[in-house]
């Protein structure tokens, strides 16, 4: 897989996106392959602030300080956007947010304050992990505006179906039992068609332990709209 | 900088840490009202006359003197002999919280290494120094409140029991901070070496388990090898900085007195003890705090592999 600009994953819950993320930012030790960032072995990265940051929860020390001073800690550290940070949280948020200590925080507000630790970092590539799972329709919609409006390469990975219309010149990968397809481009997706029997001109050939599902413009059931993509998870958790 | 910045941080984290107030501070000055008022309830001059009439006969000139001398070592010595064994134990109890912040932190520190100006080096640089800062700022409030208590207990504060060497007593605070910092660190990444998370809980308690083991038998059980653990050498070192009392490995911290030539010749005049220079004890503690480092370097090595998944479950 070479991501040369923004990308989605999409794929159902444990297909490996997160293990993804987490062995392309190095902190989980791939024991297969080799994960290259502009060239770079992930392995052998070091002191390089700004080239990769993440919401990732476990990059976050465990701290009894309020979260306005672990991401001054953070940010200070990888030559962030502290004032940037709080605006963010304040908006999504509330100002609030900020004086608490980040175990005390709800879901949707951890997530929050996750997101924009990853964003206000201002890094060249930017991995976000569900960044939108436990948000509320509006702050969703207000995560999806800062990230698409921030620099840098984003690599979402994600279970939302709805965002693909907003990503029109992002890449899509899939990702099933541990394995990646792809790209393919939104507007792709909407002429595909799905079926078990093997297809000529299949796009994406997709290995399932319980056998293969071809994705083709030519034969099978179509996935017709992109309010449909869901049924891409049904294609990808296939069951006979 | 980074090390500043990680410095602060931790130390903002460690001194609001509950558990770092209650065990090493608080617990501990509960153990230091017990020793002057319970276990030191029978100390009195009186006693100590008794004592001393047995080897000097009170009609012997400046007998008042000699006792007078006698009782302010006595009181200096058991002093001492508290403070030493509380500050053992307060920076033990600041290395079971640093297991945990150790241990929390490998994934982070991975992390942060990679994608931000810190370094391995200057974060452990930071991690040290914190954890050296919030074993000076234990002991200083240990060693107000020995002063304290104590001097009420004796002196009812017209007299103060004061450190003889109050920078050797911080110093040996300080250096003690590093080697439970270190001595937490080898334990921390040895259960993630091990991939063992569940024995997080037990590992977390080994430094207060073995050093209550060590600290006891020096303190009350006997001499000998054990006064070369890397325990019972700041514990000794603590009690020879507060009181100026030469160090005798051979005798138990109770009886460390005895080693005083003064009061051996007011007690047991032609006894003769073998005493050790504090620097030999200096460079044992060294040589622990290297061995300590050298096994934290290599778990270090050898958690790289572990994943985050076992870390985080």
């Amino acid at each position: 897989m070479v991501v040369r600009g923004d990308a989605v994953i999409l794929g159902p819950n444990g297909s490996g996106k997160t293990t993804l993320l987490r062995a392309i930012t190095g902190i989980t030790v791939s024991k297969k392959g080799r994960i290259l960032i502009d060239g770079l072995d992930v392995e052998s990265i070091r002191g390089r602030p700004g080239l990769i940051s993440t919401n990732l929860p476990e990059v976050i020390v465990s701290s009894r300080l309020p979260v306005k001073h672990v991401a001054s800690f953070y940010l200070d550290l990888t030559s962030g956007d502290i004032n940037y940070f709080k605006d963010l949280v304040s908006r999504l948020g509330s100002i609030e947010v900020l004086e608490k200590r980040y175990h005390e925080l709800s879901p949707g507000l951890k997530k929050i304050v996750l997101n924009a630790l990853a964003i206000a970092t201002r890094a060249r590539y930017i991995l976000l992990d569900e960044p939108f799972e436990n948000l509320d329709p509006a702050r969703r919609v207000a995560i999806l505006r800062e990230i698409l409006d921030s620099p840098g390469v984003k690599v979402i990975d994600t279970h939302a179906t709805w965002l693909i219309k907003s990503l029109s010149e992002w890449d899509v990968y899939l990702m099933a039992e541990g394995l990646i397809y792809g790209p393919l481009k939104p507007r792709e997706l909407e002429e595909l068609k799905v079926s078990t029997s093997p297809v000529e001109d299949a796009v994406l050939q997709i290995k399932l332990k319980v056998g293969e599902v071809y994705l083709s413009k030519s034969a099978g059931t179509p996935l017709s709209s992109l309010e449909s993509l869901d049924k891409l998870y049904e294609v990808l958790t296939w069951r006979r | 900088m980074a090390s500043l910045k990680t410095y602060r941080f931790y130390t903002g984290n460690l001194v609001r840490d509950p558990y770092y107030w209650f065990w090493a501070v608080f617990f501990m000055l509960f153990w230091l009202l017990m020793g002057a008022f319970i276990y030191g309830s029978s100390m009195s001059k009186d006693a100590l006359r008794e004592e001393l009439s047995r080897s000097i006969p009170p009609t012997t000139p400046g007998f008042e003197k000699i006792l007078e001398d006698a009782w302010s070592k006595e009181v200096v010595y058991y002093t001492g002999g508290w403070y030493g064994g509380i500050a053992l134990f307060s920076l033990t109890s600041v290395s079971i919280g640093l297991v945990y912040y150790v241990y929390y932190s490998t994934i982070p520190i991975r992390y942060l290494t990679k994608y931000s100006k810190a370094t391995p080096l200057k974060f452990y640089v930071g991690l040290v120094l914190a954890s050296m800062t919030v074993s000076l700022v234990a002991a200083i409030i240990l060693i107000a409140s020995t002063i304290a208590l104590y001097s009420y207990r004796f002196y009812g504060l017209n007299k103060l029991v004061l450190p003889s060497n109050i920078i050797g007593v911080l110093a040996v605070t300080a250096t003690g901070g590093v080697f439970e910092f270190l001595l937490s660190t080898a334990l921390a990444l040895l259960v993630v070496a091990i991939r063992k998370p569940k024995l997080l809980s037990m590992m977390s308690f080994a430094p207060l388990i073995i050093s209550y083991g060590f600290g006891m038998y020096g303190m009350v059980g006997g001499g000998g090898l054990a006064q070369y653990s890397p325990f019972n050498i700041i514990m000794l070192l603590a009690y020879h900085y507060y009181t100026g009392s030469p160090l005798a490995l051979d005798l138990k911290l109770i009886d460390m007195w005895k080693a005083d030539p003064e009061i051996r010749n007011w007690m047991m005049p032609g006894s003769s003890i073998q005493t050790t220079d504090p620097l030999v004890l200096w460079l044992f503690l060294t040589a622990w705090i290297l061995i300590f480092a050298l096994i934290a370097l290599a778990m270090l090595r050898i958690q790289r592999g572990v994943s985050v998944e076992e870390i985080i479950a």
